[in-house]
């Protein structure tokens, strides 16, 4: 059995007074690919950022190999939020890929790709630049390190995006619908990437619709409903034999 | 063989340029061969020495009170920011205050902080006021406080139209706090603020006459003190205003300049065959 990679226990998230999280409990292992699937506002977004401390928690706590994420415990048995520099460091660790991409319009491809190591130290501008094409090379896009965001495709951003959430080497890589704002022809070319990943055995969280993607790639698969979790499994148990009623609904619809 | 196409034109289209072109051709003429107009005197002093004088003074102003009104304004955008309610609340007091009084009165305020504050200090270093606020000085002052106010509010602005995940992917990416703030939104944000401190300059430029009420030998004060003494009131006034209108538009094509340097990123015309390739 490996390590735990990433846990969550007891998560509770509100927006105001609409509790969006509710007691949720999440665990990936080392080297595996966790697929979280769920309708629109079933909170498996917020999952996902609670996990990267992209949004603050009123209860429970995240752990990365261990580390508690996002709060330092205080004597009082509470928790006081890191500050902004801590919660950076921690992050270091944790590659994130966003549904819009958010690739930094105003930096070329290759920029895009060299800024967080360069400007945090980890690696020279010649070694950055070198393991960036070696990236780029991994998704597919050689030849356009000197083209601009705007200049790309959808599907072509967000294999961008998935390198340059690389090039820090994370430990863990979360994928919040990364193909939902992609044309139909375009989906492939990203899930492909993804599965390149997956086989060279990184560690990832993946918040999708695709639920072929999640049945061919993911170990387990976990479905989320109203904040809650409602079911947890490998994909042949959640996505071919689904023990709960919510599972089953949900399913006959989307396929 | 493609045949010439031309766009749509309405025939009132070429009415109202044959309007236009009449009515400004007559105006024109009526200006230029009306003798109250007195040219020639306008001709006399267009480049006299106190002229010249004040078009550098209003210069030297405009370029003062614009660059430390960024530098003082940026400094208010980030408290404006800040999460400290402490620095956002006296910043924003800052900005009330001084956007809501009327800059005549600020200047006069500062020219007459003497009668205030006759000394300026603490005890054991104290400076006298009236030989600190010199004219010039007072007016540099009421310029630049009062221009940090509108510059912080642009400054804000600018960092606000930027897209909330810009600042969570830098964050991801484990970028520290200064590194998502200078590298990744300010020049995101410049794009947006850079016209309007063009357009805030080429107002101050005009602005800065306001300060003639202070004795400041501006452009504006320079005429003034011509038609002082020789009652020529309309030709000076048209000789300052060639100056205003000469500098605002050497500023407005600078600014145009500027604005597509910062366009270039979202210029899509360059690679649209490397899409098309590509994929």
């Amino acid at each position: 059995m490996s390590a735990v990679a990433v846990s969550a226990r007891g998560i509770v998230k509100r927006f105001g007074s609409r509790t969006v999280l509710s007691n949720v409990d999440f665990e990936v292992l080392t080297g595996q690919v966790s697929c979280v699937i769920g309708p629109s506002g079933s909170g498996k977004s917020t999952l996902l950022r609670c996990l990267n401390s992209l949004e603050e928690i009123e209860g429970g706590e995240v752990r990365m190999f261990g580390e508690l994420q996002g709060y330092l415990p205080t004597p009082d048995g509470g928790y006081r939020r890191l500050s902004p520099g801590r919660l950076a460091e921690q992050r270091e660790q944790v590659g994130m890929v966003f549904q819009n991409f958010n690739l930094f319009p105003h930096m070329t491809v290759v920029q895009n790709l060299v800024c967080a190591p360069t400007l945090l130290r980890k690696e020279t501008g010649p070694a950055a630049r070198e393991h960036a094409a070696e990236l780029l090379s991994m998704v597919g896009m050689t030849g356009y390190e000197a083209s601009y965001p705007a200049h790309l495709s959808g599907g072509q951003q967000q294999r961008v995006a998935i390198a340059r959430a690389m090039m820090m080497n994370p430990r863990v890589l979360l994928f919040d619908e990364p193909t939902s704002a992609l044309d139909a022809e375009r989906v492939s070319e990203v899930l492909d990437v993804m599965k390149k990943l997956a086989k060279a055995g990184k560690t990832m969280v993946v918040v999708t619709h695709e639920l072929g993607f999640a049945r061919e790639v993911a170990n387990d698969v976990t479905f989320m409903d109203e904040g809650a979790v409602v079911e947890a499994g490998s994909p042949a148990e959640v996505l071919g034999s689904p023990k709960r009623d919510r599972t089953r609904a949900f399913l006959s619809k989307v396929l | 063989m493609t045949a010439l196409r031309k766009p749509y034109r309405s025939r009132w289209e070429y009415a109202g340029w044959a309007a236009a072109v009449s009515f400004s051709a007559l105006l024109l003429l009526s200006v230029v061969t009306n003798p109250n107009f007195h040219w020639e005197i306008v001709g006399e002093y267009l480049t006299a020495a106190i002229i010249i004088e004040g078009v550098w003074m209003t210069l030297v102003l405009t370029a003062v009170s614009i660059v430390f009104g960024v530098l003082f304004g940026a400094i208010l955008a980030v408290m404006l920011r800040s999460p400290s309610s402490i620095l956002s609340r006296l910043a924003l007091s800052y900005v009330w205050f001084f956007r809501g009084t009327p800059l005549l009165v600020q200047l006069i305020f500062w020219f007459n902080l003497a009668a205030l504050y006759p000394t300026i200090g603490f005890p054991g270093f104290e400076i006298n006021a009236t030989h600190l606020i010199t004219p010039f000085f007072a007016a540099a002052i009421g310029l630049t406080t009062n221009e940090a106010a509108y510059m912080a509010e642009i400054i804000r602005g600018g960092f606000e139209s930027i897209n909330r995940g810009q600042t969570e992917a830098a964050s991801s990416l484990g970028l520290r706090p200064r590194h998502v703030t200078f590298r990744i939104l300010l020049p995101q944000a410049m794009k947006v603020i850079v016209p309007v401190i063009g357009n805030q300059t080429i107002a101050m430029l005009k602005n800065s006459s306001l300060v003639s009420v202070l004795g400041v030998s501006e452009l504006l004060h320079s005429a003034e003190i011509i038609y002082g003494t020789n009652y020529q009131t309309i030709p000076l006034l048209i000789v300052a205003s060639i100056w205003y209108l000469a500098m605002s538009t050497v500023l407005s094509v600078a600014q145009h300049a500027v604005e597509k340097v910062y366009g270039r990123s979202t210029n899509r015309i360059a690679t649209v065959a490397q899409v098309s390739n590509g994929a």
